[in-house]
Formats: C-alpha cells, structure tokens, sequence
C-alpha cells in the first residue's frame, strides 16, 4: 500500500479526519507546551520552530481537510498562547496556518507520482515558507512590523526549512512503512521499488 | 533541557474543585475570558494591567484552584519571558534616558517598563485561558462553543465537527506529553544528546523521537475512529444533549464584574495616555 491519501473524496468530512486532525492538532500543542518544538537560532526571536510541522503532515499524510483543520489549532493555540503581542491578531496567527495545510497537500500530492522522498521534502519546504511569507506579511500590512526586520529572518526561515523537510521525509517515510504492515525495509529492492 | 514534562505541563486540564466560578454557564467564562483577554491586549499602561491582575486576583480567590497549580504551568513559560524581555530591553528604539549605550543595543527606563509591561500582559493572556480550561470541563467548554458558534452553521461551517477536533485535540495532550517524555527519557538512556549537533543533526534527532511519537499517535486516531464509528457518530446533525445549558442570575453578575474590570481598566489605560 502506498502512502494513502485516505478513503473517500479529499474534501469530504468523516469521523476518521476529525479524529486524525484533532491527535496532529494535539502534537502541535504539545511540541508547543513542552518548547520542544523549537530550535536555538541566533536572531530576534532567537528560535526557531517546528510547530508547524504537524499541519504540513496533516496536509501530506491525510489531505487538506486533515491539514487545514491541523492548521487551524495551530493557529488558535498560538494566538493564545502569544508571548510577544504580535499574534493576538487571527489575521496573523490563525490564517496562514489554515493556507500551510493547503499549500504542504498541494506540493506533495504534484509530486508524489515522481519520488515520495522528494514530494515529502519539498511540501516540508513549502509548508514552511508558507508560514513564514504569510505570518510575515501580514505583520507588514498591518503594520506590525517594519520591513527592516525582514534579513533578520532568513537564517530562520532556512533552518525552519531545513528541519522541517528532514522530519516531513523521515516521518512520512516512518509512517508508510508502519502502514504497509512491513517492521524492516527490504535488504533488496531499491528504495524507489519498494512499496512505501 | 528539560525532559520532566509531565509534572509541569498543566495546559487543558480540568481541576474538579466545585467552586462557584467551576459552576458558572461555560458560554458566560468565554465570554467574560474574551472581554478579559481583549482588555489585556490593549492595555497600554500599568494601572490598567494593575487593575486587570485584581480581577485575575479575584478569579483566583473565588475558583479555589492552588496558586502554586497556576504557577507551576507558567514555569515553562520563564525561559521564552526572558528572552523576550531582553530583546525589548536591548532593542529599544530612541531611549530617551538611556542607562547605557553601545551601537543599537541600549538599556533604558523606558525599554525596562516596556519589558516589564509586555511580560504582565504576557502572564495575564496566559493566565485567562489556562483558568478557563482549569475550571470548565471539557465538554461544557465544547458545548458552550458549539452554541456560540452557531451563527456560523448558515455559512455552511461544520461547527460541531470543527469544535470536536479541538476536543480531541486538548484530550490528547496530556497523554502525549506523557509519550513524547517516554520517548526522549528512552533516546537519552541510550546516549543521545539533543542539545548538540549542527542543524542537519539536530533535525535527525529530533526525527528520531517524532517518528514514533506521530505513528503511535495515528494508530490511537483509528483506534478512536472505530470505537466512535461503533457508537454511531456522525457529526452535528440532529445530535442532542444530555446535560443542557442553563444561564442564571450569577452569571450575568459574574459577566458585568469581569466586564466592569475591562472598562476600569480601559479607561485608566487612556487616562494615562493623555
């Protein structure tokens, strides 16, 4: 079994993706509640996160309900749990999280037919830019933030990148071969021949 | 780093003391939970957070919840503070009377009031939800959402689906807290040191204890599914209560409080403006 995009049309709401998006939603909170979900970088915020990435592989793993529904916890959590004043504004906080679980399924489901590892990578990529373009520029319209701040980002922005494509693959990775009932990878089909 | 999550990690649970803000309407917390929140985000000056910590005060004294309990879910909060209250600090711009200066980084009067008044308003935000989660059962809060939210069933929005996601969602912390520990506690017994390594690293650690903590918790997803197929859920649709929500005297009573608190501080917000 490849990695499912699972039962039933991909924007229909059924038991199971409630159920699914409400334990990603949870993941998130908890990456964000134990600040596990965030990596020391040497800028203004002096961190950076991997709270989004749940929503990406709620996008991936479940399709873009799963994914949007993901996104909109994440954005709810942390708009009340803000600590710097900046995300009390759904605009902000909420919005661009709902779009990263549409943009992730986007990018992974155009190219999945190519490689799997490659489609992972790349919805982990965009799903984060995502974010970062979203969250970012709606500060800027609204005014929050001056366009000044911007380069202070981008060592950021990348190691958000970075992190969330090697967890994206490996978790997708993971969870296909948990799913395709097998416990070990094959010793000899090549990678791009196996079944997950 | 720390890995003794569970103790700490008070978010989303529910404290059964009985107490009279526990047995108030949960759509009359929310409610007075957003006014609160929305007068906390504006207030622009001490006095009118002083007066908003009074009513928190007050809250705390009428729920009979601990104040070492609140506390000891803030306690993870104080490195994240910190760092915000030095950047604030440091990065003020044009300090009128700075203390000490060096290229753009400065320590002020005015950079200091302004960490501190951020990191007040920062522990109020963060004190008015996790009381509303300590003294509403999880189901009255869902409910109650689920009443507000109604308007929004014409616009064709799943409301009941959308609020039991959320349900699930805080139902499912505290267990995977306690995963997410185990997981850790087990990569660290066996030599890994999380806190070191270069990004690409750091990001395979970090996998390594993601993997299984999303594989275990999408097979409790199916396990979760099945059993509320089982029970014939089927969304909001024609679904009925069994306990049904009643409004009383007190919570209008309670509502006006908190909303006089708001205005109070409102207005002392803007006093000390002018």
């Amino acid at each position: 079994m490849a990695v499912t995009q699972n039962a039933g049309s991909a924007t229909a709401i059924n038991t199971r993706k409630i159920v699914v998006a409400g334990v990603l939603g949870a993941i998130a909170i908890v990456l964000g509640v134990t600040q596990w979900g965030f990596i020391p970088v040497p800028n203004v915020s002096g961190r950076a996160t991997i709270m989004h990435v749940p929503v990406i592989l709620g996008g991936v793993l479940e399709g873009p309900i799963v994914g949007m529904l993901v996104g909109l916890i994440f954005g709810v959590f942390s708009m009340l749990q803000d600590t710097t004043g900046l995300f009390t504004n759904p605009l902000v906080s909420v919005l661009p999280r709902i779009v990263i679980g549409l943009t992730s399924w986007l990018t992974f489901r155009s190219l999945v037919k190519i490689n799997i590892d490659l489609a992972a990578a790349a919805s982990g990529v965009v799903g984060t830019l995502t974010n970062t373009i979203l969250v970012v520029g709606m500060l800027i319209v609204l005014g929050l933030l001056p366009w000044a701040a911007v380069p202070t980002l981008v060592p950021q922005v990348i190691a958000e990148a970075i992190i969330a494509a090697i967890l994206t693959v490996v978790v997708v990775r993971g969870v296909s071969l948990v799913r395709s009932g097998r416990t070990t990878a094959s010793d000899v089909t090549p990678r791009d021949k196996s079944s997950f | 780093m720390a890995i003794e999550f569970s103790r700490d990690i008070t978010f989303g649970q529910y404290l059964d003391l009985g107490s009279p803000v526990h047995r108030r309407d949960p759509r009359m917390k929310i409610l007075a939970v957003g006014i609160l929140m929305f007068a906390t985000i504006i207030a622009r000056s001490f006095s009118a957070v002083l007066v908003l910590y009074l009513c928190a005060a007050l809250i705390q004294w009428r729920s009979t919840i601990p104040l070492s309990y609140t506390l000891r879910g803030m306690r993870l909060l104080v490195t994240t503070l910190l760092i915000i209250f030095v950047f604030q600090v440091l990065f003020f711009p044009n300090p009128s009377n700075a203390l000490w200066q060096w290229w753009i980084l400065s320590i002020s009067w005015d950079g200091l009031s302004l960490g501190i008044l951020i990191i007040l308003r920062v522990v109020l935000l963060y004190y008015w939800t996790s009381t509303l989660m300590f003294t509403t059962a999880l189901m009255d809060l869902a409910d109650g959402m689920e009443i507000m939210l109604d308007p929004l069933k014409r616009l064709r929005v799943p409301v009941n689906e959308v609020v039991m996601t959320f349900v699930i969602a805080l139902k499912f912390v505290p267990l995977l807290v306690a995963e997410l520990e185990r997981l850790i506690k087990a990569r660290t017994a066996r030599g890994e040191r999380f806190d070191k390594g270069n990004l690409m690293e750091r990001g395979r650690k970090i996998g390594s204890v993601l993997v299984p903590l999303f594989v275990n918790a999408l097979a409790r997803a199916e396990v979760l599914t099945t059993a509320m197929n089982a029970r014939c859920y089927r969304g909001g649709q024609g679904r009925t209560k069994r306990r049904v929500l009643s409004w009383r005297t007190p919570d209008t009573v309670m509502l006006l409080i908190a909303l006089a608190f708001a205005v109070l501080s409102f207005a002392l917000g803007r006093m000390a403006l002018l």
